[in-house]
């Protein structure tokens, strides 16, 4: 194949026309390249994505990919190079993509961001739980569809209005429905009065079940309306997620919505599949959590795969009974004050199943674990004698974890917490 | 920031767990109620759009 049928075939192959034609998808292209930028830039110095992590037992895979640890290769500071080594070399193909695209030449730009996105989506989805988050979800969602998918502006507008929609899901709980979430923080709600706290929550879940499809409406004032409200929600939600998540989607909503939008026709025929596939996979992820039976924001069963940012304020307490042969029970008790650590009983079981693997003095660990949400009472949802005795499930329910409809015991009451 | 044991283990207000404003306290009976008309209207918003996108386009194509 010579070059000129390699270009001619990678440009249909990934509608590349649509690309060359479209100010609006290169701005979008930029905007990718910069999550990127945001990505690698805490990556690199990421312990647990090394195969040292997994030496001492401090990485997390996927429910689905428990054995991740055994397909780390890169070695991180201080133990030796090759993760800086490798991310440096990321940066390079990143420094080179915005070179490229400087230079118009976007196929060429087009093509450096394969490996990145590759290896993001790797990490995120299969290699690694520890950095999961809902603006990942967001921004390997845009790479795919400028990467490789037909009627590539319609998807990214569509994919952005989906991604709120989706995310209701998440907020029809006392934590959203009633603001318990946020009454629950010693700091309340950032600026706005707490005294109508249910008023602003419910606005939210309102603005992304209903408003939100403004945005793909003809261009006037509920449109406007819609994409102002998102902007003011995005720099507000700011305030308690810092700069990363509305870096990765402020720039896409500009893009897609801002000052320059037009409406787009929604398209039909076979080449839109691909796009309707995706919209789909991430609808039944996000169902994954709502089809497990019980309360998903206790037990945190199915909670990551679909959007869950704020989906619920957790405090717990874990004690751990390490019983070791010939040695008296060593007791490790742990507390998590911080509204946004996910109190996740895989985690604590994950943890502990690498314990019990890599110390073979270990008989058994015991544990309690205590969590309440949206300050409800402390349950004690975990109580078995050897976590390393039971396996976690990842896509049903798990049984040695209670809720307090199961019987889980009433243990006490938390106090307000913070959320950092 | 951290108090020495986050868990109080009874009702005691001073440890201010009253914490629920006025309007979340009048809502909370009626919280369930809320839930259901939020997924009422989350699936009839999910019909309809699916009814906008994926088959209206087909029925009535204005190419």
């Amino acid at each position: 194949m010579n070059l000129d049928r390699f270009r001619n075939w990678y440009d249909s192959s990934f509608s590349l026309k649509e690309l060359y034609e479209s100010e609006l998808l290169k701005a979008a292209l930029v905007a990718v390249l910069f999550a990127y930028f945001l990505t690698f830039n805490i990556w690199i110095q990421e312990f647990r994505f090394t195969i040292e992590a997994v030496e001492q037992g401090k990485h997390l895979c996927w429910p689905y990919a428990k054995n991740c640890g055994d397909w780390y290769f890169l070695s991180g500071l201080p133990f030796g190079y090759t993760a800086n080594i490798f991310y440096m070399g990321l940066f390079g193909i990143m420094g080179w993509s915005a070179w490229a695209m400087w230079r118009g030449q976007w196929r060429l730009a087009h093509g450096l961001m394969w490996p990145l996105f590759i290896w993001k989506a790797l990490m995120v989805l299969l290699f690694s739980m520890s950095q999961v988050g809902n603006y990942e979800y967001y921004h390997l969602v845009f790479s795919l569809i400028l990467l490789a998918f037909p009627h590539k502006i319609f998807f990214l507008k569509f994919s952005l209005v989906w991604f709120y929609f989706l995310s209701v899901a998440a907020k029809i709980h006392p934590a959203w429905t009633l603001g318990t979430y946020f009454s629950t923080l010693k700091t309340g709600l950032p600026v706005l009065p707490d005294m109508v706290m249910p008023v602003w929550t419910n606005f939210v879940i309102f603005m992304e079940m209903v408003g939100a499809w403004f945005l793909l409406g003809p261009k006037n004032l509920w449109q406007r309306l819609a994409f102002i409200f998102f902007v003011i929600f995005h720099l507000y939600s700011g305030l308690l997620v810092s700069y990363r998540y509305p870096a990765t989607v402020l720039p896409m909503l500009f893009i897609l919505f801002g000052p320059l939008y037009q409406q787009t026709k929604i398209p039909t025929g076979i080449k839109t599949l691909p796009g309707w596939l995706l919209m789909a996979l991430l609808g039944l992820g996000q169902s994954i959590s709502h089809i497990i039976p019980g309360d998903e924001k206790s037990t945190m069963e199915g909670n990551f795969y679909g959007l869950y940012m704020f989906e619920a304020n957790h405090q717990c307490v874990e004690q751990a009974t390490i019983y070791r042969k010939g040695d008296d029970p060593e007791v490790l008790k742990k507390e998590s004050f911080q509204a946004r650590n996910r109190c996740d009983a895989y985690r604590v079981w994950f943890k502990h199943q690498q314990q019990c693997k890599s110390d073979s003095t270990i008989e058994r660990i015991e544990i309690q674990f205590d969590h309440s949400i949206n300050g409800n009472p402390f349950y004690r949802t975990i109580d078995i004698p050897d976590i390393c005795a039971v396996d976690y499930k990842p896509f049903s329910r798990n049984d040695w974890i209670k809720t307090d409809k199961e019987g889980a015991e009433l243990i006490g009451y938390p106090m307000r917490n913070y959320y950092y | 920031m951290m108090p020495e044991s986050i868990i109080v283990p009874s009702f005691d207000p001073n440890y201010d767990l009253a914490y629920l404003t006025p309007l979340q306290l009048f809502l909370a009976p009626y919280e369930v109620w809320w839930e259901l008309c939020l997924w009422t209207v989350f699936a009839f918003a999910l019909a309809f759009k699916i009814y906008q996108y994926l088959i209206y386009p087909y029925l009535y194509d204005t190419e």
